[in-house]
């Protein structure tokens, strides 16, 4: 008997390749590399992610390839999206080298599982294919599951997992029950395929089908990105997982939801037609962003300890993403990205220095630790306040463009009330970011409160966020170009 | 060109920075950084200004800035004859001055920090010059007003220093209002902000348009230019180290205004309403200026008001159509009024601060170069040849002789007879007569000579300054280089020249003959017998009250807009800020934190109380449109 190989174009799977190897080889590694050499696989993580990114951009370039029966496409979403992982896994990267020290994880599994982590998110946002999204989704999902624990010793941790593990297994039969009633209804799994199909056949085989797979399916990311009323994971795993982790889960794993998210309304069934089924879908997209800013905002107002707070708010802004995929469009997407490129760099900075700065136990993380940092740490306060000052959305900072773009392309679609409701949202959220500054700036120093020396690699971290976050705000031009270009508008 | 035109604002902005970053260490050697990064940017705007004199120009986008939308804002550079020229002229007498300041602000606490906003300065005024569009030269335009109120009050432990700086910085919100809000307009017009673009279409848009356009922008140079009636807080701005006054107050940043509407000329010709209202105003404001300038005792108040009434001149020239002459005036006139105010700063040097000149005179014997400089200023100011001032304000009377505006021109000349008197009257209380101080007690004394060597440099330029306008009908250096600028293709002809040779000789003899009156009466009154102004101030009391008071300007703003809003305030404060705003605020605050903590409870930590809210959601999902 003859195997025919399908045609594969290997250049064009070289990212996703590499970072499996990558993944493999750390491990592997990891049992050879002595414990005092263990920075070493940390630079090797950092140095496999960037080559992966380089693949990005070598010979002919990906841009416009499809491949593997379809499963991989490569466009400037994907291109762009792969960027923001890798980039922002690569920091994590550098941010966890005193985390692995001090807290004596294994290297080799940790690296491993970030990267790992890391191909997930880039599979879900390079496919068009739903099954392979939910195979980069949970892929990404359970090396998440064992990163929120790492520290199994940890109580915390350990119910942060645990707990994640089973709302995340609940929420994913959600998503695959969705996906499974799509293809029930259409014939495939291919997003670009079912929009075609649709465009013969509006309402697919079954007419409450098609309808209930939609609604699983954004149930299903709806969870991920975690939109209330499906967040309530988040604030429990977020404190409970070492900060280094939850640094690196409020931002690359929930851009990928976000990318997935889009992706499948950009393309999907969605649009052109917004009505499928007769159903005003933006109306419930509408519902979903105004209650996730809104109670997140609220919520986060009466949090005392600042990596709770920062949960919180991580909910509000995922809140505001969804003001730009209510009425998903090519533009609307750029501005998404943008946003998420804003809120990298600024959640980055923020969580990287609350990692800093929280000490054994995590005892560091009571806001009224804060009290008076200005005094004893001018220039970190000065830091922080701008990275919270851009998450308020205060001119000059990335934020603030950020908002900007996003609100202004719901204007234009006409959602007016809507993005009211943000703006008002975002004076709200206002009170507990700078209640943080109030508290550096206008609070007596608690002298008993000793400040722990920053990490070399945590202050080059932050710095580079911060000058993203400074440069984005104020010259955002080129990038908004660029993202224009690659997004193809 | 752009290789290097992007230095002339980047040397000041790194001087800016080190300063800044390292002024703890720079300290008293902060002048060396800060005097090299202005001498770099003249050195580079000459070398623009060489390329354009070759016919070069030169209009390019560095990089986007804003692009959102329609709107596309970019960081670009306008280089043609009119910014080349004004960026020679500012950077020039920047760097003079830079130089003079090592001097006068020697023993001063805030050393580094003067050097600091002068170099923060430098880099908004030459951005300001070189901007390609209108939000670049607003944000410049901004931040030069943001430079002028750190440097007023740059002696902040003094009130009355602090409270002029506040009070430039309020009246220039007034017009800064306005100019905004043209800014705005002309983006809904014309769907753009870039000058090419916006001028280009100019003459497609309706005259009403153009003539609400122009009249907003005219209200901004109103406020940065100090004309009526925003012009009061220019003599307060008096406050701030001398240099300070000769550099922004004087010389360049006042004259953005003039500037810009060269810069929009295309607009401004397009809406006759416009322009008459800019020569009324700046004719009244030149005229009134000059009246309170005659009667003042503080030699840098008399300055203020003289730069007050220059710049009316300006104004006067750029209404008419004479864009050349009036951009020639601001040329020549950043020479002589800064050597003007650096002279005086040298006097207040000599005499312990003093800027009271009835406490002076007879300081020519003491300080030569000072006393020699001064009065070739004077000379400039004044209007007699061949100083510079004579040619360029010869330029603007012409052109509102040949425009057939009389009347603008019979008190052009009646306000150079005054100029020249309350210049002259400066000179010969200070300089001559007989000392009026305790010689014992003051040790008068001539400065450094890093602060008269910038003073022989400018009166070297106040005198030859002039000379590139001579040449008749048009024919000379200055029109044959700005021109390119000011026409507009189609229409050759200007406001400014057409008048015959006899008659330019005879408006020549007669603004001589104003400027000599005005120095013989000043003569006989201040240096004959000084007693006499007593007398004459005691026979028009009433009037001399008057202009004493500087017509109760500040009173009459007092009275009729701030303490009413000031009242309005303190009661929308008390009655309505503090009870219901705040009422409302906290009330809401309250009723927000109530629902947080409710909120919270819903967090239990829980898993099954997590997966019924989950199951909760996919009902109310699922459900909102099955049942649709």
């Amino acid at each position: 008997m003859k195997v025919l190989m399908p045609s594969i174009d290997y250049m064009a799977i070289m990212p996703q390749t590499l970072l499996g190897v990558a993944g493999l080889v750390i491990l592997l590694l990891g049992l050879f590399v002595p414990r005092r050499r263990q920075d070493l696989l940390a630079v090797l993580s950092i140095i496999f992610l960037n080559i992966s990114v380089l693949f990005l951009f070598t010979g002919k370039g990906l841009l416009g390839s499809v491949t593997l029966n379809q499963m991989v496409t490569w466009d400037g979403f994907s291109i762009l999206f792969t960027l923001l992982f890798v980039v922002s896994s690569a920091f994590t990267v550098a941010l966890s080298i005193p985390f692995v020290n001090r807290e004596n994880v294994h290297p080799g599994e940790y690296y491993s599982l970030l990267i790992f982590a890391t191909l997930g998110m880039v599979l879900m946002a390079t496919t068009t294919d739903l099954l392979i999204l939910f195979l980069g989704l949970e892929l990404m999902s359970i090396a998440l599951y064992i990163l929120a624990s790492i520290t199994r010793n940890n109580d915390k941790a350990a119910e942060a997992g645990m707990k994640y593990l089973i709302m995340g297994a609940f929420s994913s039969a959600f998503l695959l029950y969705g996906i499974a009633f799509m293809y029930g209804a259409t014939g495939s799994t291919n997003l670009v395929e079912i929009a075609s199909y649709m465009n013969i056949s509006p309402m697919g085989a079954y007419e409450w089908m098609l309808p209930a797979g939609l609604g699983l399916v954004l149930i299903g990311f709806g969870f991920k990105v975690g939109l209330v009323p499906f967040h309530m994971w988040i604030p429990d795993v977020y404190e409970g997982a070492p900060t280094v982790v939850t640094t690196f889960m409020s931002i690359g794993p929930k851009a990928a939801g976000f990318a997935a998210l889009a992706r499948f309304l950009l393309l999907g069934p969605f649009i052109p037609n917004h009505e499928v089924g007769n159903i005003p879908w933006p109306i419930l997209l509408a519902g979903l962003a105004g209650l996730t800013m809104t109670i997140g905002n609220l919520i986060a107002i009466a949090q005392t300890n600042i990596k709770r707070m920062l949960a919180y708010s991580s909910i509000a802004h995922a809140g505001y993403v969804m003001v730009g995929l209510v009425t998903a469009s090519p533009k609307s997407v750029s501005a998404i990205y943008f946003y998420m490129v804003a809120y990298f760099l600024m959640n980055m900075g923020a969580f990287a220095i609350v990692y800093a700065l929280q000490g054994e136990n995590g005892r560091g993380l009571a806001l009224k630790r804060f009290m008076g940092l200005a005094y004893k740490k001018p220039g970190l306060a000065l830091v922080f306040s701008v990275f919270l000052l851009s998450l308020t959305g205060f001119p000059l900072t990335a934020g603030f463009m950020g908002k900007f773009n996003l609100f202004r392309e719901a204007v234009d679609a006409g959602l007016i009330g809507l993005v009211i409701v943000a703006v008002l949202n975002s004076v709200v959220s206002a009170y507990y970011y700078l209640r943080v500054v109030v508290f550096m700036y206008m609070h007596d120093p608690d002298e008993s409160v000793t400040v722990p020396e920053i990490p070399s690699m945590v202050g080059f971290v932050v710095a580079l966020c911060l000058v993203g976050v400074l440069y984005f705000g104020i010259l955002p031009g080129g990038i908004l170009k660029v993202i224009n270009l690659l997004m193809g508008n | 060109m752009e290789k290097f035109v992007w230095l002339i604002p980047a040397f000041p902005l790194i001087g800016v920075l080190i300063n800044l970053f390292f002024g703890r260490w720079t300290g008293k050697k902060a002048h060396w950084i800060a005097c090299l990064a202005v001498l770099g940017s003249f050195i580079v705007s000459l070398m623009v200004f060489s390329r354009v004199m070759q016919g070069e120009t030169l209009n390019y986008d560095y990089f986007n800035w804003i692009w959102v939308g329609s709107f596309h804002a970019n960081a670009g550079v306008l280089i043609d004859p009119l910014s080349a020229l004004m960026l020679i002229v500012v950077t020039g007498v920047s760097f003079l001055i830079h130089v003079y300041s090592i001097g006068y602000m020697h023993d001063d606490p805030g050393y580094p920090r003067f050097f600091l906003y002068l170099n923060l300065f430098v880099f908004s005024m030459v951005s300001l010059v070189l901007a390609n569009n209108f939000l670049l030269l607003y944000v410049f335009w901004e931040a030069v007003g943001l430079c002028s109120y750190l440097l007023i009050g740059f002696w902040f432990q003094k009130k009355s220093a602090s409270d002029a700086g506040k009070k430039a910085f309020i009246v220039n919100r007034i017009g800064d209002f306005g100019f905004g809000l043209g800014i705005m307009m002309i983006f809904v017009v014309f769907g753009s902000i870039q000058f090419t673009e916006v001028f280009g279409m100019a003459s497609g848009a309706s005259v009403a348009c153009l003539t609400a356009i122009t009249l907003l922008l005219l209200l901004g140079a109103m406020g940065k230019s100090a004309q009526i009636p925003l012009y009061v807080w220019l003599p307060d701005a008096m406050e701030g180290p001398t240099p300070v006054s000769a550099l922004i107050h004087a010389a360049t940043m006042v004259t953005a205004g003039v500037y810009m509407i060269a810069r929009c000329h295309v607009l401004f010709n397009l809406a006759p309403l416009t322009q008459n209202v800019i020569i009324w105003m700046g004719m009244l404001t030149a005229f009134f200026a000059a009246t309170i300038a005659l009667v003042q005792k503080d030699i840098k108040r008399v300055l203020a008001y003289s730069t007050i009434s220059q710049l009316g001149y300006m104004f006067v020239g750029v209404g008419l159509g004479a864009y050349t002459a009036g951009i020639f005036h601001l040329a020549t006139h950043a020479f002589f009024k800064a050597l003007l105010f650096l002279g005086a700063g040298s006097v207040m040097h000599a005499m312990a601060n003093e800027t009271d000149m009835w406490k002076m005179g007879g300081l020519s014997k003491i300080m030569k170069y000072t006393s020699w400089t001064f009065l070739i200023a004077c000379l400039a100011i004044a209007g007699i040849p061949p100083f510079a001032g004579f040619f360029s304000k010869e330029e603007i009377l012409g052109a509102a002789w040949s425009a057939h505006r009389y009347e603008i021109y019979a008190l052009g000349i009646l306000t150079a007879l005054m100029t020249a008197f309350y210049m002259f009257r400066v000179y010969f209380l200070t300089f001559k007569g007989t000392p009026r101080y305790n010689v014992h007690s003051h040790h008068a004394h001539e400065s450094p000579w890093v602060m008269t060597f910038p003073l022989m440099v400018l009166a070297v330029f106040s005198v030859i300054a002039g000379w590139v306008g001579i040449g008749t009908h048009g024919g000379s250096w200055i029109h044959q280089f700005l021109n390119p600028v000011f026409t507009l293709p189609g229409s050759e002809h200007m406001a400014e020249a057409g008048h015959s040779g006899s008659e330019q000789l005879l408006l020549m003899g007669i603004a001589i003959a104003a400027a000599l009156a005005g120095i013989g009466l000043a003569w006989q009154i201040y240096l004959k017998d000084i007693k006499q102004s007593d007398r004459m101030a005691a026979q028009f009391s009433g009037l001399h009250k008057v202009l004493t008071n500087k017509y109760y300007v500040d009173e009459f703003y007092d009275a009729v807009f701030v303490t009413p809003i000031k009242n309005i305030s303190i009661a929308l404060w008390r009655g309505f800020d503090a009870v219901v705003i705040d009422g409302t605020v906290n009330g809401i605050g309250w009723f927000v934190s109530i629902i947080g903590q409710l909120l919270r409870y819903f967090q239990s930590g829980y898993v099954r109380t997590y997966t019924t809210m989950f199951v909760i959601g996919v009902i109310a999902v699922l459900g909102f449109y099955l049942t649709r």
